[in-house]
């Protein structure tokens, strides 16, 4: 038993001396630091409307390059800006700069009169040079787009045109080539959705659109309490529209009203069953700081889109 | 003690250092395991040299005894020295025979009693001593994983009272508690597997030699009754 023992040990120690010495010669962990990865944290209404801006962005920026865009930031502010933005041109070309005036001048008129009268007092100070470069670059440039466009943005395309003009004597391959810089310069997407204008803000000072996700979430929590009528003939028949005007809280402020009507008895039940709906699914859940545009809603109950999936 | 946390620096993992930084309770453990090793391999190592002496012996005493040999002979060669084995229990069978005769006793089947209960008396002292220790082996190889285990989960509990010091759950600070946590269980398989392993093969092999030397008991107490009838 002793030998054994003494081998046992021996065998134990030799194993144990031979990972001291073979272990150490591994190379220590090294870490290597990740870099950060920067995370933005996107709302879905910031998402939403992000992808609305960029889509409706396309109409007032196709006709105008990146000028323009300045020059309609004024109309917000409607008094203070538009002289030192004006004045602000007189520096790269002095000829180009008594048109945007004037054409505030003609436009303004729609958004706000008041505009119109300061302005004025420029014009008188450069009133010379202008009466010729203007009437010559207009019917010159594209003579439709004016007249077509009557906002304030579709104008100072033709006035940055007439700037081009004055320096290289209407080169007609120039206006090409500035022509075909202008969609790249845009950069929008093509679509109406949202706001197309400036204006001066809503009350609240937020966005106060409903986002799309944010309807087909008050659609699908509509769609969960409504029962159409089933088996009925002619469905295209049944669409319902009722108008609700909702709390601050998302409930009902006052009986859901049904704003088209028929004198079909398959009508009058669709028309009570989407009434029901609404009555049976209040609170509705949204974003109580858009109140403003969620305060009244229109809804149509067309059992077809629910049937058709 | 040694002040351990300044000997190695962190992040290293060799098994010396491994052990120095760990809790007494590890410590103790794995110094247990280790010992347990020892002395499981200490017995595996003995019991093969003996059970391999045992056969090789119990060989040559077959070939002797069927051999044709004088069993008279056989036995004064044999009585002077310890035996082992088939030998002791041919010497133990041949003593009892010879006190009975010499005694005069005439009593044939209490004799062949006798005789019989020699042999089962030396075999149980033999299977004893072929099977002594293995129940140590069998020991190991159940409870070295549980003892392992149990370093584990303090080892574990270390690298928590690490992150509750510390406030952070950065791998520097859990990883030395669970590396010398998961330490221990190496050290506890390591223990008990090479113990389960040889508790099976030598207990089957000295299962094995225990009814071999039943067998010759078995015959050799037929041969004794043949020569009890033949005299009578």
């Amino acid at each position: 038993m002793r030998v054994a023992l003494s081998v046992s040990t021996v065998g134990h120690a030799a194993i144990l001396a031979w990972g001291m010495i073979a272990m150490p010669n591994v190379d220590p962990y090294e870490s290597t630091p990740q870099p950060p990865l920067p995370i933005d944290l996107v709302s879905i209404t910031e998402f939403t409307q992000i992808t609305a801006g960029t889509r409706d962005g396309d109409k007032e920026i196709e006709p105008a390059p990146p000028k323009p865009v300045e020059e309609a930031k004024p109309v917000e502010q409607p008094k203070p800006d538009p002289k030192p933005k004006a004045e602000a041109k007189v520096a790269p070309a002095p000829a180009p700069e008594p048109e945007p005036v004037p054409l505030r001048t003609a436009a303004l008129p729609q958004d706000d009169p008041e505009p119109a009268p300061t302005p004025d007092p420029e014009p008188v100070e450069q009133a010379e040079p202008e009466p010729e470069p203007e009437p010559t670059p207009q019917p010159l440039a594209n003579a439709p787009v004016p007249k077509v466009k009557p906002k304030a943005p579709a104008r100072p395309k033709p006035a940055a045109q007439a700037a081009q003009k004055k320096k290289s004597d209407f080169d007609a391959d120039k206006i090409a080539a500035l022509l075909n810089k202008v969609p790249d310069s845009g950069g929008g997407s093509s679509s109406d959705v949202g706001s197309d204008t400036p204006s001066y803000g809503a009350a609240s000072g937020t966005q106060s659109a409903l986002s799309v996700s944010e309807i087909d979430a008050l659609r699908a929590q509509i769609t969960r309490c409504w029962n159409p009528p089933v088996g009925v003939v002619n469905a295209e028949q049944m669409v319902v529209r009722i108008g609700m005007d909702l709390n601050q809280d998302g409930t009902l402020a006052s009986p859901p009203t049904l704003l088209n009507g028929s004198s079909d008895p398959i009508f009058t039940v669709a028309a009570e069953a989407a009434i029901r709906a609404v009555n049976r699914c209040q609170p509705y859940y949204l974003p109580p700081e858009k109140y403003s545009s969620w305060q009244t809603i229109h809804m149509s109950f067309d059992p077809r889109e629910l049937l058709g999936g | 003690m040694l002040d351990v946390t300044t000997l190695s620096a962190p992040g290293e993992v060799s098994i010396f250092s491994l052990f120095l930084q760990a809790h007494i309770v590890v410590k103790l453990v794995v110094l247990g395991l280790i010992a347990a090793s020892v002395w499981t391999w200490a017995i595996i190592f003995e019991k093969i040299v003996l059970y391999r002496r045992t056969r090789s012996q119990m060989d040559r005493f077959e070939k002797v005894f069927w051999s044709g040999h004088s069993l008279e002979e056989l036995h004064r060669s044999l009585a002077a020295r310890t035996n082992t084995a088939m030998a002791a229990l041919f010497v133990a069978a041949m003593r009892e025979w010879k006190r009975s005769h010499e005694t005069g006793a005439l009593s044939m089947l209490g004799l062949q009693l006798r005789v019989e209960k020699v042999m089962d008396v030396t075999i149980a002292r033999e299977s004893a001593r072929l099977e002594s220790r293995l129940l140590f082996l069998a020991t190991v190889g159940s409870s070295a994983p549980f003892i392992g285990l149990f370093g584990t989960v303090w080892g574990i509990m270390t690298s928590f009272q690490a992150i509750a010091a510390s406030e952070s759950t950065n791998l520097a600070v859990v990883a030395p508690g669970i590396a010398e946590a998961l330490f221990a269980t190496a050290l506890g398989l390591l223990a008990a597997i090479p113990a389960v392993i040889a508790y099976n093969k030598l207990s089957n092999d000295a299962g094995k030699i225990v009814t071999r030397l039943e067998g010759f008991a078995d015959e050799f107490s037929a041969i004794l009754s043949r020569q009890l009838e033949e005299r009578s």
